[in-house]
């Protein structure tokens, strides 16, 4: 069945708008999934083929297979809500749309209208887009959905280099260093990266102070940070390794790319004071005699 | 989160699933409680506490379950401790099918709790196990049933063998029973064999160490091995051939369907190998060498039974040595039976009527039983040849193997050559009267397939020119037509070479007719309208084309053979014409007349005889040439004179061996009695007289007087040995050629490669004897063609220019 192009596209939308209807209309739904207050009505031909423990769930003999409800105890409801929308559409949004589809769904509703939130649960504590990309991610790779996870990795990083000073990305990186994922370092990546871009000004910002008491109180965040910058001193400004900060808070590494941001000047991470390169002193220990783990102490020494 | 108490939740859920429970459970609330174990890092410990509850699992409730299946009557019956016969086998048999149950059933309950733990522990599986490198949860599970069930001694006593081994024991049990009749539960032995297919000897999971294998197949191929080494002796005494080649087939067939339904497919080629081994391969020899084996059966026409025999053998060997080996013997006996048997016939009466009858007779009687060898011949190879296409298969290795036997007997006969030329000569002369066009094409296909197998084609040739050369003179071929079908057939086969001569004497033929028309015609043209005049049909014969008998009458000394043939006067003036003819025609060329060759037929008046009341009679007598000379002498007798046969001898300078035979069929012949002999003898002697018989009284007007023994039969001992030396001769001929042409090829060469070279050369006519070849290198030496390499290791030649 070769098509063309156009009538491939043209099939597609066809299939999407089908899978839009069935996703909130509810009709023919097989399966309740319940979480925190929301309930939506599903389709098992949906999700079981594209998730594991959906499947399992549904073709087992417990208690789920046979009340046709599963119920995600522990797990962000928005959160998912975006999952599920992913496993109908490919992909989701992260903004807050709560869809609680009910029998009397009208299709006139469809295109514009945003279901409105559960009534009767009080309030829902509504968490900033970023944050849910995070909880998105957690899920992914808790209900073994790979694709979800990268899409949800995708919209964290833009979300977080978008608005990197927000205290959001403060609060999504404590998340991501302390919740689920460890294996793929794939947030941790985004949070390293982003947190280096904007480290010239956690001085000067409030979040920078937010984020420094962060990177101290969790040591994980704080090695994947020196280790960055480490990378990034031997490849740009490997003249200024181990030197100390000129004003004696015991800061001894300069960051480079500060420095070609404040007229010539370094400036430290820890007092954010600007001074000339030549007034870095140069320290005794070198790359050898100082391990990482000494060098992560220097740091949280002064937090 | 608290390890203790989520494994707790967890523990208690995977008791209520192995207790068939697990409607009631909530398997988000597992799957999130396991997730959460990962998560904080305590996969480890939860990896092992599922192994452990495993393990606690199955050697408690599981392993008692199925011990509680192994009572010790069915343990004594397996382990042959019978006690004394108490148990019967149909008791044996239900608790060999309750243990064969519970295991199947422990088994299965393992793998669906296991599934279900596998899915609750997926993030696990997924997570930890990947990151560890582990086996995942369900392989640990499975060896863990291995090890706690399967290993485990029944009764915890070490001198039972454990349950695996009991497993083996209780199935290999069931087989025995289905393979004495009985109808036994294949579903549920399958079932078992599948839970060995799924396990592994050690935690390696290769393929070569599936339970199945390490355990349970080598056991089975053996003790199989056993029971059809046992039914191979019984059934060999038992029963005959036939039978045993059923039976094999039946069983081979059952072990295939055995595995396919109860064992599994890929021990399909291990247990055929066993049963061909055991009953075919170890065996054929004795079953094709038994009482009711393929000689039986060869005998018996039994062709369905030999194509078992067949069958069987090609299934272990596809040059099915044995069958081929027995029926090369067997054919070989057949032969050797044949070339007895034609020698007896030949020899038959010989000895005792030598003395009455003569030579001619026994020479007859030969002839017959050459022809009736021929014809046995060909009934045998049909037999055998309709017993390759009935029950071989057209095999070509069968049919190599039938060749071969059948060359062998066949040269084995010393006279083969010239039986098969006879049995061609006498069906030209007689057999193909009447036929059709197919039975004559059949016929001539059968002498070509015998000839294939004659190796010393060249004297089948001398025989075949011989014999054709008479047929061709005297007119006694039915069909030309066939004739010349048979010399192309032997062409197509033999080659260019073998007919050129054969062909060369049709062509003389056709010439000959020619000459004979165009000298009518250059005798009328020249207007000597004599009445009288003689008719004169001639046959122009190449010396070197036709046989030496033909064109030499067999003088019996060299004297006579100088001696030209005195021919009368009217006679002598034909010659003359024809001779004058033929050399305007053709100059420089010889003729030699062959009066031995030649038939006239002869006006004779016989006059009245009034004592008998005889009135005058004219017949026309058809006789030799040689005769008609003879008969001449008397026309100008006076009745009543007499001439001896050394006067008819010297008036006529007929060589003395054919005058006698021309007197015998003149004087002794009864129905041909022209001449009157005295005294009245068979044997014609120097000082016999002759008289023309003026009482002659034929029945026709025509009278044939045949030439005694003038048709082709069988040689006589002196024939023979001349025909022999002709032979060797002309061997020798083609020896010496054949060295010539290599050395002139190769300039120098070892004397066993151009030994060897020289019978590859020759091979297609006659198979060279190498003393011979040796005689003819020392006699090419002599004339200066080779010569020896002097300070060569081995003795070599060298060609000379």
């Amino acid at each position: 069945m070769a098509y063309s192009l156009e009538k491939k596209a043209e099939l597609h939308s066809a299939l999407a708008r089908n899978m839009e209807r069935m996703f909130f209309s509810g009709r023919y739904s097989d399966l309740v999934v319940r979480c925190g207050a929301m309930q939506w009505r599903v389709h098992k031909a949906v999700l079981c083929p594209q998730c594991p423990f959906f499947e399992r769930a549904c073709d087992g003999t417990f208690k789920e297979a046979e009340e046709g409800v599963i119920t995600l105890q522990d797990d962000e409801p928005f959160a998912v809500q975006c999952m599920l929308h992913f496993l109908y559409f490919a992909t989701y949004s992260d903004d807050y749309h709560w869809i609680d589809a009910g029998p009397d769904y009208d299709d006139e509703n469809v295109s514009e209208d945003v279901a409105e939130l559960s009534e009767g649960e009080g309030v829902i504590e509504q968490l900033p887009p970023m944050l849910i990309n995070v909880h998105v991610y957690v899920l992914a790779d808790k209900y073994d959905i790979p694709h979800l996870g990268k899409i949800a990795a995708r919209k964290f990083e833009e979300r977080a280099s978008n608005n990197p000073f927000s205290e959001d990305f403060a609060k999504a990186a404590v998340m991501v260093y302390t919740a689920a994922v460890d294996r793929d370092r794939e947030l941790r990546t985004i949070v390293v990266s982003v947190a280096n871009d904007i480290a010239h000004n956690f001085g000067k910002t409030t979040i920078g102070e937010v984020f420094r008491k962060v990177a101290s109180t969790i040591p994980a965040l704080g090695s994947d940070l020196w280790q960055n910058l480490a990378e990034f001193n031997e490849m740009g400004a490997a003249e200024y390794n181990h030197s100390r900060c000129p004003k004696g808070c015991g800061w001894f590494l300069p960051l480079t790319s500060i420095a070609e941001g404040s007229e010539g000047k370094l400036v430290c991470m820890k007092c954010s004071t600007a001074s000339e390169k030549g007034e870095w002193i140069a320290t005794e220990v070198d790359a050898e005699g100082l391990t990482r783990e000494e060098a992560w102490l220097e740091i949280v020494k002064f937090a | 989160m608290d390890f203790e108490q989520t494994w707790a939740i967890l523990a208690s859920a995977f008791t209520q699933i192995h207790e068939k429970q697990a409607s009631k459970l909530s398997f988000e609330e597992l799957y999130r409680n396991a997730y959460k174990i990962v998560l904080k890092k305590k996969g480890d410990e939860l990896y092992l506490r599922v192994a452990e509850f495993e393990r606690d699992w199955l050697s408690s409730e599981i392993e008692r379950r199925i011990h509680k299946e192994l009572p010790p009557q069915l343990m004594n019956a397996l382990q042959g401790r019978s006690s004394a016969g108490s148990v019967g086998d149909d008791q044996v048999r239900t608790q060999g099918e309750r243990f064969l149950r519970q295991l199947k059933l422990a088994w299965e309950d393992h793998q669906t709790c296991m599934s279900m733990l596998t899915d609750v522990l997926m993030y696990m599986d997924r997570v930890y196990c990947a990151d560890t490198r582990r086996p995942s949860i369900f392989t640990t599970a499975m060896s863990l049933f291995r090890d706690c069930i399967l290993r485990s001694h029944v009764r915890g006593d070490d001198s039972w063998p454990d349950i695996c081994g009991t497993l083996n024991h209780v199935i290999l049990d069931q087989i025995r029973m289905e393979r004495d009749g009985d109808f036994i539960d294949k579903h549920l032995i399958k079932a078992n064999v599948y839970m060995l297919e799924g396990l592994y000897d050690s935690h390696h999971e290769v393929e070569e160490e599936k339970l199945y294998l390490t355990s349970f197949e080598y056991e089975f191929l053996a003790s199989s091995a056993e029971f059809y080494r046992a039914l191979g002796d019984r059934l060999l005494k038992e029963s005959d051939a036939g039978q045993y080649c059923r039976e094999t087939r039946k069983r081979i067939d059952e072990e295939n369907d055995r595995c396919r339904s109860t064992l599994l497919e890929s021990t399909t080629p291990k247990i055929q190998k066993v049963v061909e081994d055991e009953l075919i391969r170890y065996r054929m020899k004795d079953l094709i060498e038994s009482e009711s084996g393929v000689r039986f059966m060869i005998t018996n026409e039994r062709h369905d039974d030999l194509a078992l025999v067949f069958d069987l053998e090609a299934r272990v060997d596809p040059r099915k040595p044995e069958l081929t080996k027995a029926l090369q013997k067997i054919i070989l006996e057949m032969g050797t039976n044949l070339n007895d048997a034609a020698q007896l016939g030949a020899a038959a009466e010989a000895p005792e009527d030598r003395a009455k009858a003569p030579a001619d007779k026994l020479v007859n009687q030969q002839t017959v039983a050459a022809l009736k060898w021929v014809e046995d011949v060909l009934e045998l190879k049909d037999k055998f040849d309709a017993m390759w296409k009935q029950s071989f298969q057209s095999d070509q290795t069968i049919h190599t193997a039938i060749m071969r036997s059948s060359a062998e007997f066949i040269n084995s006969h010393p006279r083969c050559a010239e039986y098969m030329s006879l049995f061609i000569d006498d069906n030209m002369k007689k057999g193909i009267k009447g036929k059709t066009e197919l039975e004559i094409e059949a016929l001539l296909n059968k002498a070509i397939v015998l000839l294939r197998y004659v190796q010393e084609k060249d004297v089948f040739e001398l025989y075949y020119k011989k014999h054709l050369g008479k047929r061709l003179l005297m007119g006694r071929s039915l069909s030309i037509d066939v004739e010349k079908q048979m010399i192309f057939r032997m062409k197509m086969e033999l080659g260019n070479n073998f007919t050129a001569k054969l062909e060369g004497m049709f062509k003389d033929m056709t010439l000959s007719e020619e000459l004979t028309a165009g000298y009518k015609g250059y005798v009328a043209r020249l207007g000597d309208a004599d009445p009288r005049r003689i008719d004169l049909a001639i046959n122009v014969l190449t010396s070197m084309t036709w046989p030496v008998e033909t064109t030499n009458s067999a003088p019996d000394d060299a004297r006579e053979s100088r001696l030209k043939t005195i021919y009368p006067p009217a006679m002598e003036r034909i010659r003359q014409g024809f001779e004058n003819y033929y050399k305007e025609k053709y100059s420089g060329r010889m003729l030699d007349w062959k009066g031995n060759m030649g038939t006239v037929d002869v006006k004779v008046t016989f006059p009245k005889v009034p004592s008998k009341g005889f009135k005058e009679r004219r017949h026309e007598l058809n006789v030799s040439t040689y005769a008609m000379l003879i008969l001449l002498l008397f026309n100008d007798l006076p009745s009543g004179a007499s001439l001896s046969l050394e006067e008819i001898q010297a008036r006529t300078n007929i060589p003395t061996n054919e005058l006698v035979r021309n007197l015998q069929s003149l004087a002794v012949a009864p129905k041909t009695r022209i001449l009157l002999k005295e005294p009245m003898s068979k044997d014609v002697k120097d000082t016999d007289k002759f008289f023309f018989n003026e009482g002659f009284m034929g029945k026709f007007h025509k009278v044939k007087i045949g030439i005694v023994s003038a048709g082709n039969r069988i040689e006589n001992d002196r024939e023979r040995v001349e025909t022999e030396k002709k032979n060797n001769d002309s061997r020798g001929y083609a020896i010496e050629a054949a060295v010539v042409r290599i050395m002139k090829q190769r300039k120098e060469l070892s004397h066993q490669q151009l030994v060897t070279e020289t019978i590859t050369q020759l091979n297609s006519q006659f198979k060279p004897d190498v003393n011979m070849i040796k005689k003819r290198i020392e006699s090419l030496i002599e004339r200066e063609y080779l010569e020896r390499i002097e300070d060569s290791p081995s003795s070599s030649y060298r060609y000379l220019a």
